[in-house]
């Protein structure tokens, strides 16, 4: 295969999606992802053994889109733009990585300080955000068949040493940026490679779903972000999902905070419970869903919910987490259904739908998902193994229309999409206090 | 000296990828003259009573939320603002309520 970086980014630039309900193509029709389906046929026959296998899965994946596409189309839907998604990596050429230094200002991108393939520089940030990056570029190019960020090769940026005293870690849309800590209760947030590939999870969240940062939404989106970025750290550690310890920022913390991560998504709520900064907040049930306006309306606190579901799946199946509940999960991500305002019901249903799809209805994948759901309080019993339209009537004939006032509910940045979702929000607030149904765990009555 | 009466500032901050809650107030009438003025300059200068609250947009994971309310003799005003598209002024007075406003760290 001769394809190189630039032919593949020439043949992805095409008008988008044109092929007919059934997935049909023609040689003049260039397709999401970044060969089309013919092509990989033809390495699928005429490639080597690495390409044989890599165009092969591409094709499988393809179809499985496409099959949920016709569905979506069969059931009245409009399908959502397919732009540049479903990112599948025939003969990744590798990260193309370049850190900078930020040098304690809050200036972006800073200095360049080591470029893909430079030596290491002895700044441990530096070089852990180069290893970091490369490990999360390794587990999407290997286990997801996906070439980067955008599926596509995309350059890797990481800033260090952002601003001064700076807690935190964030992608900003085009890069990932990491603070130094304060030395007083974080360390440099480089330390933990999950949050390497956190940071980087956001930017394949952005192009595959654009999930808004918002309730739960947001909540989701940082889900995925803790899921993937477990994930790398499994990875590189050669951990099966059984054996490994499910913490997010493991080592963040100084010896002066009792705690051993940010959170966890085995036991979410329990990551520290520390004088000074308190208890971990994370909720692991529906019934403990916390409503509030800060953090974006909680979105680092709720993740706790679909994180730990996630941990059900992944220790429930054994083995690598990425082999099988990694795989139902991004399926999800890259689901034609998948929306940017989509809550944790919605995308409950798409790991079913997902998981039924690659391993088959009453699969022991579908039945781990069902009850992993089941477990943190959403319940998709009943749920047909094949998603069919309505979904959102579906969801709301489930629950009954119980109504809270809440804080949230007056923030003056709801935006006018997001308000209108408040109309879906009755099912979310019963749900979260436990108060119809019968399906709280705890006992409140 | 300029205008006087007291000035009150409140910063919550949540949000990061920690997902912590921090919040300080300053208050002009329990600082000493110099940084009452300077708090009062900084409120000045971010123009926040006329700044109206913002989504955080995308591009804005793990970022800083700021829940600012300024209290100026009766008027008080109630803002969020998101690290990733506030105005600079608005950041500085930010920066310098949560830092406990040490001069060495107004900046």
């Amino acid at each position: 295969m001769g394809a190189s970086r630039q032919q593949r980014r020439h043949i992805s630039r095409g008008p988008g999606w044109q092929s007919d309900a059934r997935g049909r193509t023609g040689p003049h029709c260039p397709c999401q992802g970044i060969l089309p389906p013919y092509v990989l046929q033809q390495i699928a026959v005429n490639g080597n053994e690495r390409q044989r296998r890599s165009a092969g899965t591409t094709l499988l994946l393809d179809q499985s889109i496409r099959l949920a596409r016709a569905v979506s189309v069969e059931a009245g839907l409009t399908p959502r733009a397919f732009a540049p998604r479903a990112a599948v990596g025939i003969e990744a050429e590798g990260p193309d990585r370049v850190i900078s230094d930020a040098q304690h200002t809050q200036e972006l991108p800073g200095v360049p300080v080591r470029a893909e393939g430079d030596p290491e520089t002895n700044d441990p940030a530096a070089d852990e955000a180069y290893d970091g990056l490369g490990a999360t570029y390794e587990l999407f190019a290997e286990a997801f068949e996906r070439d980067s960020i955008d599926g596509a090769g995309m350059s890797l940026l990481g800033t260090v040493h952002f601003d001064e005293d700076y807690a935190n870690a964030f992608w900003d849309g085009v890069q990932m940026v990491f603070g130094d800590g304060d030395e007083e209760l974080f360390n440099r947030f480089t330390v933990a490679v999950d949050v390497i590939g956190h940071e980087l999870m956001h930017g394949v969240t952005e192009k595959e779903a654009g999930l808004i940062y918002w309730q739960q939404s947001g909540a989701l989106n940082e889900s995925l972000s803790d899921a993937f970025g477990s994930m790398v750290k499994q990875f590189v550690t050669s951990e099966k999902a059984e054996d490994a310890d499910w913490l997010i920022g493991e080592g963040l913390f100084t010896d002066r905070i009792q705690g051993v991560a940010l959170r966890s998504m085995a036991a979410p709520g329990e990551a520290y419970d520390d004088p000074v900064l308190g208890k971990d907040p994370q909720p692991k049930h529906m019934s403990d869903y916390v409503v509030t306006s800060a953090d974006n309306g909680g979105v680092h606190i709720n993740s706790g919910i679909p994180n730990h579901a996630f941990y059900l799946v992944a220790t429930e199946l054994q083995g690598f987490a990425w082999e099988r509940a990694g795989q139902i999960w991004y399926g999800a991500l890259l689901s034609p259904r998948m929306t940017p305002r989509m809550g944790f019901r919605g995308f409950a249903r798409l790991t079913m739908g997902t998981a039924t799809r690659l391993y088959g209805p009453g699969s022991e994948e579908a039945l781990a998902v069902r009850n992993a759901w089941s477990a943190v309080g959403i319940d998709l019993a009943g749920q047909r193994s094949r998603p069919r339209g309505g979904f959102a009537a579906l969801a709301r004939g489930r629950v009954g229309g119980g109504r809270a006032v809440t804080s949230s509910s007056t923030s003056p940045w709801l935006s006018g999409e997001q308000r209108d979702e408040r109309a879906d929000r009755p099912r979310e607030r019963n749900a979260a206090s436990g108060a119809t149904g019968g399906r709280s765990r705890t006992s409140k009555s | 000296m300029p205008e006087q009466g007291r000035v009150r500032v409140e910063v919550v901050r949540s949000g990061g990828f920690a997902g912590l809650t921090r919040a300080a107030a300053m208050d002009t009438e329990e600082l000493d003259g110099e940084r009452a003025e300077q708090l009062r300059k900084l409120v000045d200068e971010s123009q926040i009573q006329s700044l109206t609250s913002a989504r955080p947009g995308s591009g804005a994971a793990d970022r800083y939320q700021y829940d600012i309310t300024v209290t100026r003799g009766d008027r008080r005003t109630s803002i969020v603002l998101h690290e990733s598209n506030m105005p600079d002024a608005a950041r500085r007075l930010v920066r310098w309520v949560l830092r406990g406003a040490s001069p060495a760290s107004g900046r």
